[in-house]
């Protein structure tokens, strides 16, 4: 586990310098606009998170990481899952600092602030601010969706190549869009019966269980993707 | 004496090259060069002691510990410097070192700066904007923070000036002051190998052609020079890399082969790099008219 640490934190060495400037222009930006219009908009900052993520393999690639993989003691396993582990931290921390955003956005209540408080955009935002369930159901949407992408591309990345990344990505993109055509399609013909999904949580703590079960999901197919790629890998040359 | 590196029988082959039934060792305390031509087998045997290349069969030791189930505590106590960075360019010597150090038991930081400063590396400034020279020290200075008991090096002279190479080769001499210590130094130019190596391994098409000291190498081999017609029969076929003109030839011979051959051919020792080159003539045959 120490291994794997070790390796987290060398990739966020990495990152830092190219990405830290970047990551507080975006958290400033959004957490003042989120505290002035809507804490929805907090929930963008996720894709703030991609800049801790995607400049890693062009710089591994650019700086031969893969002579130092070879060299540092280090499992070759470990440092593949730690990879993953990653993505899943810098995502999982955004949606923590998002999170802190939301609670202050909605504490402080900075709209007052606004002019034209009668107006019909200001009654939106104030209903943006009202609707905690919304805000929760895309901050930890947006998480779902980018951590389990980034970690779906880092596994095909790594598995197949970087240069084939792009063609399997958008491969799998035109075949789960050919799926739900495909589903969509059937149902509303009353070929297949329709799958109803669950309502969401009705209550905002109902709201909050549902995504850290969603967060405990996410972990896990970062864990399989991590393991996966591993046991992909581990024959290979370095 | 105490191998600090010892490989028996090592194969490894890929679609279009092989190395076969490479054995060496390495004592304590020695500086061993690794030669042969380009695509001879150098960087796949590195590879293979690194455990970065999975080997068909043999055995490789380390320390005296397998080089595949005890990788990891080899490579605490090993130092590796490549012919490129292996390094994050956009860093600067500082962010380097806050990377590498929790990965190693026995880094010492202090230890680092001091080479930083010894080397004359700037601390400030991106390791990518570094010249060659600069990056091989910062490599070196990595290595000796580990406390690094075992040196390789593939091929890290090539591309330097020679001022950058006669100060890294003062570096590896000054580390090899240390008995307990080893260098494996892989590079085509024999010039450096003949400055500061004790051992030396020819490598020749994935073989082994010679591994011993360097001494006795360049003692055991000889130019020899004259006109074709004076060579007594039966010893042309003790020649190697036999390379005739149209005014006479030249060959490499072992010495032991020299006793008894006429005056009118001229004989001188060889150096490590003539053998390279009849080494490599060996298998053309070359005749010039």
């Amino acid at each position: 586990m120490k291994d794997i640490l070790n390796i987290m934190r060398f990739d966020f060495l990495t990152a830092k310098p190219l990405a830290l400037g970047g990551m507080i222009f975006t958290v400033v930006l959004f957490g003042i606009l989120s505290m002035l219009f809507s804490p929805l908009i907090a929930s963008y900052i996720t894709f703030a998170s991609m800049i801790f993520v995607i400049p890693l393999q062009g710089i591994a690639d650019k700086s031969g990481f893969h002579k130092l993989y070879g060299i540092l003691p280090v499992k070759r396993r470990s440092i593949t899952r730690a990879r993953f582990l990653y993505i899943f931290l810098v995502h999982f921390l955004t949606e923590l600092l998002e999170a802190v955003i939301i609670c202050i956005a909605k504490g402080a209540e900075l709209y007052r602030f606004l002019p034209n408080q009668e107006g019909e955009t200001m009654i939106m935002v104030k209903e943006s601010f009202a609707d905690t369930r919304l805000t929760l159901l895309m901050m930890f949407g947006i998480f779902t969706a980018l951590c389990v992408l980034f970690s779906y591309m880092e596994m095909m990345g790594q598995i197949h190549g970087r240069e084939n990344e792009f063609k399997i990505i958008m491969i799998t993109i035109g075949v789960i869009s050919l799926l739900a055509f495909l589903f969509t399609f059937l149902s509303e013909h009353d070929l297949i019966p329709v799958i109803k999904l669950p309502n969401l949580p009705e209550s905002v703590s109902g709201m909050i269980t549902l995504g850290a079960v969603l967060n405990v999901i996410v972990f896990g197919i970062c864990l399989l993707f991590g393991e996966i790629t591993a046991n992909k890998l581990a024959k290979r040359e370095l | 004496m105490e191998n600090i590196l010892e490989i028996q029988g090592l194969c490894k082959a890929y679609d279009d090259f092989a190395l076969k039934d490479v054995s060496f060792s390495l004592p304590k305390g020695f500086i061993m060069g690794f030669v042969g031509e380009n695509g001879s087998g150098k960087t796949t045997t590195i590879r293979a002691i690194l455990n970065m290349a999975n080997i068909d069969s043999g055995k490789i030791s380390v320390f005296g510990l397998d080089s595949v189930t005890d990788t990891i505590s080899i490579k605490e106590r090993l130092g590796v410097v490549f012919d490129s960075l292996y390094l994050a360019e956009h860093l600067n010597v500082r962010q380097i070192e806050q990377q590498l150090k929790p990965f190693y038991k026995d880094w010492n930081s202090e230890e680092f700066f001091s080479r930083i400063k010894e080397f004359d590396l700037p601390d400030n400034r991106k390791v990518g904007d570094f010249s060659k020279g600069m990056k091989m020290k910062l490599m070196v200075a990595v290595a000796l923070s580990h406390k690094a008991e075992l040196i390789i090096l593939d091929e890290p002279t090539s591309g330097l000036d020679p001022v950058a190479r006669d100060e890294l080769l003062d570096i590896l001499a000054e580390y090899i002051e240390d008995e307990n210590r080893g260098v494996l130094f892989s590079t085509h130019i024999t010039a450096d190998v003949e400055r500061i190596a004790d051992y030396v391994t020819i490598l020749h098409n994935g073989k082994v052609w010679y591994t011993g000291t360097k001494d006795e190498l360049t003692e055991s081999y000889a130019v020899i020079k004259g006109a074709e017609e004076d060579i007594p029969s039966g010893l042309k076929e003790k020649f190697i890399g036999f390379h005739a003109y149209r005014n006479g030839f030249d060959a490499l011979i072992r010495t032991d082969n020299l006793e008894g051959i006429p005056d009118s051919l001229e004989s001188e020792k060889a150096s490590i790099d003539e053998i390279l080159v009849y080494i490599a003539k060996e298998e053309k045959h070359e005749r010039h008219s």
